[in-house]
């Protein structure tokens, strides 16, 4: 259907998805920042984009139970060789999203798994401590009175992040389990594969609680015409902003009094490899697998990847690991692009060839050819290295990269495993928020695990009490 | 003699302009020849880039667009060093961009850039520092006979430029210059105006030095908070000691202001930018100070950028009308820091002159195509960049981020050498500059007056 449309107006149509129902009536262009096409999308009517607050949400006192029951029948309905919606997604985000047809592919072949039932009671327990606290009032006695406490559903908007298609089915499950109502604004680097899961949803329930508790639109991301009028208290409870810096700090001028930001900041990964890493040329040989994993996933382009390496041995050592690792780049991976991938940004070519000539100081591994490149010092460089590009800074000891860790650091992969209860208070007092063994950061299964220093359900919920 | 000494004579001549040989295109590609021959067994930057690029010899002017620097690669150290004080190490970056070794740089004890900008003109690299609106300096080397050449190449542009008026010490002289600092103009303009200024009459907008210091401190405050190597009490600290040197500096430029209303109706020497004269004017047209309310013999001497200032379109007319300046009274040049001398101001029209020393290559935007006329005749239009063959210190090629109309063999008023007509930078026009961007995420969690 998609297809039609593309040859009928000159323009790739982009669907809204208001309150379960499929919008398709193209009125407004707009030039894709991501990809130059010109986009038609519906007029958005500004009323419809809110659920009033004198009425109750439609999902607001669905039992938890039945819920679940209706995801794990979308997930069913997501099979992707099965699912024309994915399908048309796939193809069209191929223009605008830089992963390439068999990593995006694979992504896409993986969103059912965030709705399998064991993933969705796993988040919604982890969140909660139980599915029961999800219906209704709870009964409680504190400090001698009861009183009655409701995870109220609430009412949030979501700016999605477009840099990997997870970031709607994710939302999309979060949402269903908070029961509130939920406008998700599409990125201009992924403006399809939300409505491709919400209608999903309404062929799946055509007028089931959750479908109707669902929005998809794109927008122009700052359109103050619209999203002045939208992100307001008196509409909705909380903004949920994925994303690049710009998007973050734009949402955060709307914070207000009853109106609540909570951020899924951008963030850098990391690995940190001890010395046993680097013991016999097998050992640096596995290492340098498991690293690349962490490294090149979604061609380096997500908070996960991997961009600085804090390696503790000497120098020769370190050495010969760098040059392992860009060996272990260079192969083909489930995410992640073998020989064909990207290569670093111009200007950060022009500082690796500079520092290239300070050796050895720092030392240049690899080429710009698409297999991946490594900088070694001794110092992180100044840049954040991208596009198959990792700094490997070498550390006399791994407590000292603890010194390198910040708040926008999210993952990181440790080796040996066995070493992380040496850092990780470290790690976690500096800032990061998920430790791994290395080559697990994009391995991880969704579901039941905090997410940025929270567990986003919880943070959602708006919690009363009767006393 | 060669081709290089003969050009880098000019350099000492009252007028290089007029007096450039007729075979001058043929003198400055051999001079080329030359220069690329040597500085590429000693400049391992300049002979990475040729080995790259697969440029042997220069053969024509189009070899040399391949091997051109941005100013980026004078800034190209990692701040590392700098923050971590290790100078031995920018020693050795600054190697790789030099003619002349630096391993003979002493940084026992050197504290600061400044010191070790210090040390480095001590071993004989008189370095001198540029700064960015990016907050990280550059740094340009030079020899003692750079520094020598070039001054005296100034000084006789600016002579070139006003050649009604003769320095007799005779004027009250404003300028912004402050006496000392690592801006490679300190010594230059100190020495023009005080041909001209009557003893005791050399008023500076400020006397405190200009140092690379304070170029770099708030972006180096914003990478060690970022890293949490500092405390909220020295961000305060450094927060209250930029005031206070604004404060200081306000008062400064009040007093010196002042001084300009009281001497107005003496004959001056103002030298200035563009963007500051724009706010000096304003401030003494609010002391009811009207167009032309200046002695008629003062003379400006005016240039540079806006530096980003809002300006009117007509500030340009609006400044030189305000001073009461005819054309033959505004001493202007065309330069860069990283162009010995100056491109002069061809008396009486609007266009610069370009030194013998200096080779002019016009490219297209994107600076990959020579676009020179083949004929060594005619005009061309497109982006600046220019082979020093002057530079001593370092190599001389260099690609800028202006648009300039040059025409060659225009013979302008006499001049002998190719002449720029009109300069623009592109990022103030319309068409904008390519801009490369890369932003590191830590910066977004940092907020406050050293923010970016």
């Amino acid at each position: 259907m998609l297809h039609k449309a593309v040859e009928r107006s000159g323009g790739i149509l982009v669907p809204h998805v208001i309150k379960g129902k499929t919008i398709t009536d193209a009125q407004i262009e707009h030039r894709s920042r991501a990809s130059g096409d010109v986009v038609l999308t519906p007029n958005i009517d500004l009323d419809s984009l809110i659920w009033p607050r004198r009425e109750t949400g439609p999902a607001f006192d669905t039992p938890i139970g039945e819920i679940i029951d209706f995801l794990v029948e979308v997930g069913k309905a997501l099979d992707f060789d099965r699912n024309a919606y994915l399908q048309d997604a796939a193809i069209l985000n191929l223009r605008c999203n830089n992963l390439g047809a068999r990593i995006l592919e694979n992504c896409y072949r993986d969103i059912r798994h965030f709705f399998e039932r064991e993933a969705i009671v796993a988040e919604a327990e982890g969140a909660l401590g139980s599915l029961d606290a999800y219906d209704g009032w709870q009964e409680r006695t504190v400090r001698g009175s009861t009183v009655s406490i409701r995870a109220f559903p609430p009412r949030v908007v979501h700016i999605l992040a477009g840099n990997a298609p997870i970031v709607p089915p994710i939302t999309i499950v979060r949402g269903a389990l908070s029961k509130g109502v939920h406008l998700l604004k599409m990125p201009s680097n992924d403006m399809f594969t939300a409505t491709a899961l919400l209608r999903t949803m309404a062929d799946v329930g055509p007028n089931h609680p959750v479908t109707r508790s669902f929005s998809a639109a794109y927008w122009r991301g700052g359109d103050a015409a619209i999203e002045s009028h939208v992100f307001r208290s008196q509409y909705y409870d909380k903004l949920v902003v994925w994303g690049g810096e710009a998007a973050v700090r734009h949402a955060m001028k709307y914070a207000a009094p009853g109106f609540e930001i909570i951020s899924f900041d951008p963030k850098v990964s990391i690995s940190l490899v001890g010395r046993e890493g680097l013991e016999s040329e097998a050992r640096i040989k596995e290492v340098a697998a498991r690293s690349a994993a962490d490294i090149v996933a979604f061609n380096q382009d997500a908070c996960s990847c991997a961009r600085f390496q804090f390696v503790e041995g000497a120098t020769d050592d370190v050495d010969a690991y760098c040059e392992a690792l860009v060996e272990a780049m260079g192969q083909e991976s489930r995410y992640g692009a073998g020989s064909d991938g990207p290569v670093p940004p111009a200007p950060v070519l022009e500082e690796l060839d500079m520092l290239g000539m300070l050796e050895p100081v720092y030392r240049v591994f690899g080429k710009p050819d698409g297999r991946g490149m490594v900088i070694r010092s001794s110092e992180p460089v100044a840049f954040n290295p991208g596009g198959k590009l990792v700094n490997v800074v070498e550390v006399p000891t791994l407590g000292e990269s603890v010194q390198h860790v910040t708040v926008a650091t999210q993952s990181v992969g440790v080796y040996p495993p066995e070493r992380i209860p040496e850092v990780r208070d470290g790690l976690a007092s500096a800032g990061a928020q998920r430790i791994v063994g290395l080559g697990n950061i994009n391995a991880g299964k969704f579901g039941g695990l905090p997410h940025d220093g929270g567990w986003p359900v919880h943070r959602m919920m708006h919690w009363v009490v009767t006393e | 003699m060669s081709a290089v000494a003969e050009l880098i004579a000019y350099a000492k001549s009252p007028d290089p302009f007029r007096t450039a040989p007729d075979h001058l295109a043929e003198l400055q590609l051999e001079a080329a020849r030359e220069r690329f021959a040597e500085r590429r067994q000693q400049i391992k930057v300049l002979d990475k880039r040729a080995r790259e690029m697969g440029v042997d010899q220069i053969e024509s002017l189009e070899d040399l667009v391949p091997l051109l620097f941005a100013h980026t690669n004078y800034k190209s150290y990692p701040e590392a060093f700098v923050d971590n004080g290790q100078w031995k190490h920018m020693n050795m970056w600054l190697g790789t961009l030099s003619t002349y070794p630096t391993g003979n740089i002493d940084v026992d004890g050197v504290e600061n850039v400044d010191d070790w900008i210090d040390r480095c003109h001590e071993a004989g690299h008189y370095l001198f520092a540029s700064s960015g609106t990016s907050g990280k300096s550059s740094f340009l080397n030079q020899t003692v006979q750079d520094r020598e050449y070039a001054v005296a190449a100034c000084l006789h542009a600016f002579t070139f430029s006003a050649p009604d008026y003769v320095p007799d010490h005779s004027r009250v002289v404003f300028t912004q210059m402050p006496p000392k600092g690592t801006h490679k103009m300190t010594e230059v303009s100190t020495l023009h105006f005080s041909r001209w200024a009557r003893p005791g009459e050399l008023y500076r907008m400020t006397d405190e030095p200009m140092l690379a210091t304070d170029t770099m401190r708030p972006a180096q405050l914003r990478r060690l908070l970022a890293a949490g190597r500092v405390g909220p009490g020295e961000i305060a600290a450094y927060e209250d000691e930029v005031a206070e040197r604004e404060r200081r500096r306000a008062a400064a430029l009040e007093a010196w202001i002042d001084k300009i209303y009281e001497k107005r109706h003496e004959p001056l020497y103002i030298g200035m930018m563009w963007g500051p004269a724009w706010n000096v004017v304003q401030r003494l047209r609010d002391k009811g100070v009207k167009d032309g309310d200046f002695h008629p013999q003062t003379l400006m001497s005016i240039g540079g950028g806006t530096k980003g200032a809002k300006l009117p379109p007509d500030y340009k007319e609006q400044i030189t009308g305000f001073f009461g300046l005819t054309r033959d009274r505004i001493t202007g040049s065309y330069a860069m820091v990283e162009m010995s001398g100056f491109c002069a101001k061809i008396q009486p029209t609007e266009s610069y002159a370009v030194p013998p020393w200096i080779v002019p290559l016009v490219l297209d935007k994107s600076g990959e195509k020579l676009l020179n006329p083949a004929a060594g005749k005619g005009e061309v239009e497109g982006r600046m960049a220019f082979f020093d063959i002057l530079a001593d210190g370092r190599w001389g090629g260099i690609i800028s981020a202006d648009k300039v109309r040059v025409e060659f063999g225009s013979r302008l008023e006499g001049v002998n050498v190719p002449v720029v007509h009109e300069v623009n930078r592109y990022m103030d026009l319309e068409e904008g500059e390519d801009k490369l961007t890369c932003a590191g995420s830590i910066d977004s969690y940092v907020r406050g007056s050293i923010a970016a």
